[in-house]
């Protein structure tokens, strides 16, 4: 009798404390700092390929493009094999005022996303104008696209503008006035610790973690990367190559190490980067392999949006600090304490 | 015991030495991904227990403690922050974050599964109910960057015959051409989309004749390919409308260690590149030949053309 008690005792404990921590993982509050420099570098990187796909802007879109209209909707629509949900109103856009006038739309919704104008309600038309964009563009797609498309999703579902934004600015300049009206305070949070901007960090994270679990195990796959080659065949492939490090192959054990540690990165990238005592050489290592695609493989875009992505592992207190640093530079008063607060802090 | 029985136990225990370590090692990591990737990980980054309020040092919270999230902030929680600290709400946010963490997984997983008779049937069935969410939220990606193997490149060629019979030969991508950077990357993916969606016009192997679900996705697959290639033309034709347009891909090819050090081929050497055939003949088709081929810009081209304007025979020179 004792031990069924004790039984049900302990399956009852086990459930919850795997509620407890489910809690503590997706529902502490934590402060929107770090979202916020996400969304500046994501808005910023959105703007810069939306500027790049306008000097070109036919060749993308409409019914000259590269791809026209009809074969993508066929590609989707299921004329070529399975149909699929990856539907975009752009399809049908074959004047070039109406592709002209959404595209112009989406830098401007995009401008107003980056600066944290208007942030609310920027921010799901920005990823919402990229969805649409990135599901006419089937065939010109690569990395960036994925994940600047992930970070802004995420972003919409936090109070990314409260902080480092025009939206700062605002609520600042008319405290009184917003503070009257619920539709204004949600319009124009404060730059208080909230669940939702937990949510999103998480979400960014497990997100992250999958791209390079399934990275790792897809290298895995591969035989140039236990052989230890796989640097070189990326460093010689003369269509990705920016800058000429092919003397590494003069280097047999430093590019096969590389290759090795690679793979073992990215595999274990889930589970190592979560502790602390393991996320800085995680990040630093990330921050390397991106940085050395950037450079190297000529994916400067690519490189620097996974670099940006995985800022979400680092505490808001770190940019808090920076930016207090920053105003005390200009107006020479170091503020005495800072607020402390979210699941990253330290 | 004989030595027979002794050398049988000896491997048995060995099998089971291999057995535990390979068990250890799977509960270690289930361990730092389960454990760690929710329980201790929580913990682990709150050591400093959450803050909930702006104006005050951190309150210490036990990690036994059920977070109480709106009851711990000394300061008036945020709109959002109140309204989460209903357990109804939570639990429904929790249905739509699982939810969504299988769109994210879904996929990756069913790509990772793939192999030559498709993708495993239970990552299929685990991916199916959440496809349609997954395809249009652009999560639908496998994520094998350089993967399994870093492989060859691919360009295409376009040569634009104008009216006075004079040919230009364009080559996209470009890098003299596409700038900046980020133009020239989607004009390579482009390139690459070609060539993936490539399925030459041949008969359907006997294998898939008598399955007629199969041997529509063979027919499909050509369809495809042939109306990406005309899609291409029709763009180039109508950049150059009183010319005559046919393209080509190409194979780029990296040198192997010994060849670029050895015998001083460079990345950029001609001799790594390959025209790639649309047709089969026999013995036109370098399939699986890894030997380059020599001249190959100056070999009879393939040269793509749409079906309504054969300008070019595939097999000819322009």
């Amino acid at each position: 009798m004792n031990n069924e008690a004790h039984g049900r005792f302990g399956i009852a404990a086990y459930f919850r404390q795997w509620t407890d921590a489910w809690d503590r993982f997706w529902f502490t509050p934590t402060s929107p700092h770090t979202l916020a420099v996400i969304r500046i570098a994501t808005g910023l990187m959105l703007l810069y390929s939306h500027l790049v796909i306008a000097f070109n802007l036919s060749s993308f879109l409409g019914d000259t493009a590269w791809i026209d209209n009809e074969t993508i909707a066929a590609i989707h629509g299921g004329k070529f094999g399975p149909s699929d949900a990856a539907r975009t109103y752009l399809w049908w856009f074959s004047s070039p005022f109406a592709i002209w006038t959404h595209h112009l739309m989406a830098i401007a919704v995009t401008a107003c996303f980056a600066a944290g104008l208007m942030t609310r309600v920027a921010a799901p038309l920005a990823w919402f104008l990229q969805l649409m964009l990135v599901h006419r563009m089937t065939g010109t797609l690569f990395g960036l696209d994925q994940v600047m498309t992930m970070l802004a999703m995420y972003l919409m579902l936090a109070p990314c503008g409260a902080v480092f934004s025009v939206d700062r600015w605002l609520n600042r300049r008319y405290a009184a006035r917003i503070s009257e009206r619920r539709i204004f305070r949600w319009l124009l949070p404060a730059a208080e610790p909230s669940v939702s901007a937990n949510i999103a960090t998480r979400l960014i994270q497990i997100h992250l973690c999958v791209i390079y679990l399934f990275g790792g195990l897809w290298k895995a796959r591969g035989t140039t990367w236990w052989d230890g080659t796989s640097i070189w065949f990326a460093i010689s492939n003369a269509q990705y190559q920016s800058i000429d490090v092919t003397w590494l192959g003069r280097y047999p054990t430093l590019f096969s190490m590389l290759a090795h540690v690679t793979v073992f990165w990215e595999v274990f990238y889930c589970a190592l980067v979560w502790p602390k005592l393991t996320r800085p050489i995680v990040l630093g290592i990330a921050v390397a392999v991106h940085l050395g695609i950037a450079l190297f493989l000529g994916m400067i875009t690519f490189g620097v949006i996974m670099i940006v992505a995985n800022m979400a592992f680092i505490a808001p207190t770190i940019w808090m600090q920076t930016g207090a640093r920053l105003r005390a530079r200009n107006q020479t008063i170091v503020p005495k304490q800072l607020p402390v607060s979210g699941p990253l802090a330290t | 015991m004989t030595t027979r029985e002794g050398n049988t136990n000896l491997k048995r225990r060995k099998n089971d030495q291999s057995r535990l370590l390979l068990s250890t090692f799977g509960l270690a990591v289930f361990t730092i991904v389960s454990s760690r990737g929710l329980h201790l990980v929580s913990d682990g980054l709150t050591t400093t227990p959450p803050c909930l309020c702006i104006d005050s040092v951190p309150h210490a919270v036990k990690s036994t403690d059920r977070p109480r999230i709106a009851s711990t902030a000394t300061a008036s929680p945020s709109m959002d922050t109140s309204w989460f600290s209903d357990t109804r709400v939570r639990v429904v946010v929790s249905f739509f974050l699982i939810g969504h963490l299988w769109a994210v997984i879904g996929r990756p997983l069913e790509f990772a599964t793939q192999g030559p008779f498709g993708a495993s049937p239970s990552a299929s069935a685990w991916y199916a109910p959440v496809r349609a969410y997954s395809q249009f939220a652009y999560l639908d990606h496998g994520y094998a960057f350089f993967a399994p193997d870093p492989g060859p490149s691919h360009f295409f060629e376009a040569a634009i015959t104008n009216s006075f019979g004079e040919i230009v030969e364009r080559k996209f991508p470009d890098l003299t051409v596409q700038w900046p950077r980020l133009l020239y990357h989607r004009h390579f993916m482009l390139a690459e989309f070609l060539n993936d969606v490539h399925q030459p016009p041949i008969q359907p192997p006997p294998e898939i004749a008598g399955n007629p679900v199969e041997l529509e996705r063979f027919m499909r697959g050509r369809r495809r390919f042939e109306s990406v290639r005309d899609s291409i033309l029709k763009h180039l034709r109508y950049h150059h409308p009183e010319s005559k347009v046919a393209i080509r891909r190409v194979e780029h090819r990296q040198p192997g260690l010994p060849e670029f050090f050895g015998d001083n081929v460079s990345v950029a050497d001609q001799r790594l590149l390959r025209v790639l055939f649309d047709t089969i003949d026999g013995l036109r088709v370098p399939t699986s030949d890894p030997a380059p081929t020599t001249e190959p810009l100056e070999t009879p081209e393939p040269l793509e053309t749409s079906n309504a304007e054969a300008v070019l025979p595939s097999e000819s020179t322009p």
